[in-house]
């Protein structure tokens, strides 16, 4: 390899680019060896070719790097890596000088263990865990007549058929929207999330079951990945989580907006029971009627006591009246002077105008005398004064 | 009409003003009486409609 060396122009130094490159490529050797995680994606490894390429994706946010092994080494491995597998690389960085890109130099590659696993999988518990994501007041209230159910299942026949028999027997008109996708292998990750959303998309969907039959902790894997968790938490629509498990819960279930242990309980949490609704919608209706029906026989009771009271306040209003008539009668009689003449006085008149001194009157003339009950007329004989 | 009947009732009132009253009360009565039973009819008229068919 040629010593990096720069063609002088006067005061300038100049590096060609084949000598740029392999400056830095001299100087990157410097780094040392690491371990880096990450996904395996576009694994190419062609007959006749010298080196074994792949790409090494970060699972979190899609960063990418370029890696590279000699034949000989990958194949000694003996790991058959698949597109998708999470693995640790050992290598350091590199330039490929007739491009002047950088690159991973792999020297061992490690499928992750189990315990590598679970591991991670407590790191991204953790990490998601104080980011939020599982909070008690991000779940969302599931809907309580959804118009269209999504239906996130792998074609794994029972679980399908068993959410669709609990849903659909639970409440006859569900209507339901089933979208197949890979719940197992490296792809199926991204395929769950990506299937989320679209169906999360979908016109009327208002709830989504995430559902898949139990299986072994490697089975699940995918449940618990970063981008499905993320897909359940930031669905636009509820999810319930109906992922069958026996020990470990998956991370999708911790994020999700209800979970169900089996395919009944999961009809029950997103449909009402038909029966049940229809029967409480007649009790409804009853209480409805006998309601409207108690309303108006008080509004009669009330108008009949209106009526009743009205009646009695006019006979009433006579009835004072006429008491009060009475009254100013008595008080009336009482002033004139019949009361006088039945006590035995009597009244003397001479041509109408009353008598009141013997004085006035002469012998022989004609008077007229009021008693209490008639009268007579008198002529006078004698004067007594 | 139950203004009315409070009316009647305080006793305060002239006889031809109270015989008014009393012919407005009666009046006010009756039109409640026709609206209350129209509703009635109604309600039970959709009742029956509605009953089952069984």
């Amino acid at each position: 390899v040629p010593k990096v060396e720069a063609i002088v122009y006067g005061d300038r130094r100049v590096y060609t680019v084949s000598a740029f490159n392999r400056g830095i490529a001299d100087w990157l050797q410097r780094l040392p060896s690491v371990w880096v995680e990450g996904e395996v994606s576009e694994l190419r490894r062609r007959p006749g070719w010298q080196s074994v390429f792949f790409t090494l994706k970060d699972p979190g946010d899609g960063a990418c790097v370029e890696a590279i092994m000699a034949r000989p080494a990958f194949d000694a491995l003996g790991l058959d890596l698949r597109d998708g597998e999470r693995v640790h690389v050992l290598g350091r960085a590199e330039v490929w000088r007739s491009r002047g890109e950088l690159r991973l130099r792999a020297l061992a590659i490690e499928r992750l263990g189990l315990g590598e696993h679970l591991a991670a999988l407590e790191r991204l518990k953790r990490a998601l865990a104080a980011e939020g994501l599982f909070a008690a007041e991000r779940k969302r209230p599931l809907p309580r007549l959804p118009r269209r159910i999504g239906l996130v299942t792998g074609n794994d026949a029972a679980a399908k058929r068993d959410v669709i028999t609990a849903t659909t027997t639970r409440f006859p008109p569900a209507r339901l929207l089933v979208a197949e996708t890979y719940v197992q292998g490296p792809r199926a990750a991204a395929a769950i999330a990506g299937t989320l959303g679209a169906v999360a998309a979908q016109p009327q969907v208002d709830v989504i079951i995430l559902a898949r039959g139990g299986g072994s902790l490697e089975d699940l894997l995918p449940f618990s990945d970063e981008r499905v968790v993320r897909a359940v938490a930031s669905c636009p629509v509820p999810v319930v989580s109906a992922v069958g498990h026996e020990q470990d819960t998956p991370l999708c279930d911790l994020a999700a907006d209800a979970r169900a242990s089996t395919p009944t309980a999961a009809a029950r949490l997103v449909v009402p029971d038909w029966e049940e609704l229809m029967g409480s919608l007649e009790r409804l209706r009853a209480d409805l009627r006998s309601g409207l029906r108690r309303t108006l026989a008080g509004q009669r009771e009330r108008l009949e006591q209106e009526g009743e009271r009205l009646r009695r306040s006019l006979r009433l209003l006579l009835e004072r009246k006429r008491s009060a008539l009475q009254l100013a009668g008595g008080r009336l009689y009482a002033l004139s002077p019949r009361a006088t003449l039945e006590r035995g006085y009597a009244i003397v008149r001479r041509g109408g105008a009353l008598v009141r001194s013997a004085a006035a009157l002469a012998r022989g003339e004609q008077v007229e005398v009021e008693l209490a009950e008639g009268g007579f007329a008198a002529s006078v004989e004698e004067v007594r004064l | 009409l139950r203004q009315i009947v409070e009316r009647l009732e305080g006793g305060a009132v002239p006889l031809d003003e109270a015989l008014a009253l009393w012919q407005r009360g009666e009046e006010l009565y009756r039109l409640c009486r026709e609206r209350l039973e129209a509703v009635e009819g109604t309600v039970e008229e959709l009742a029956r409609r509605d009953q089952p068919q069984t």
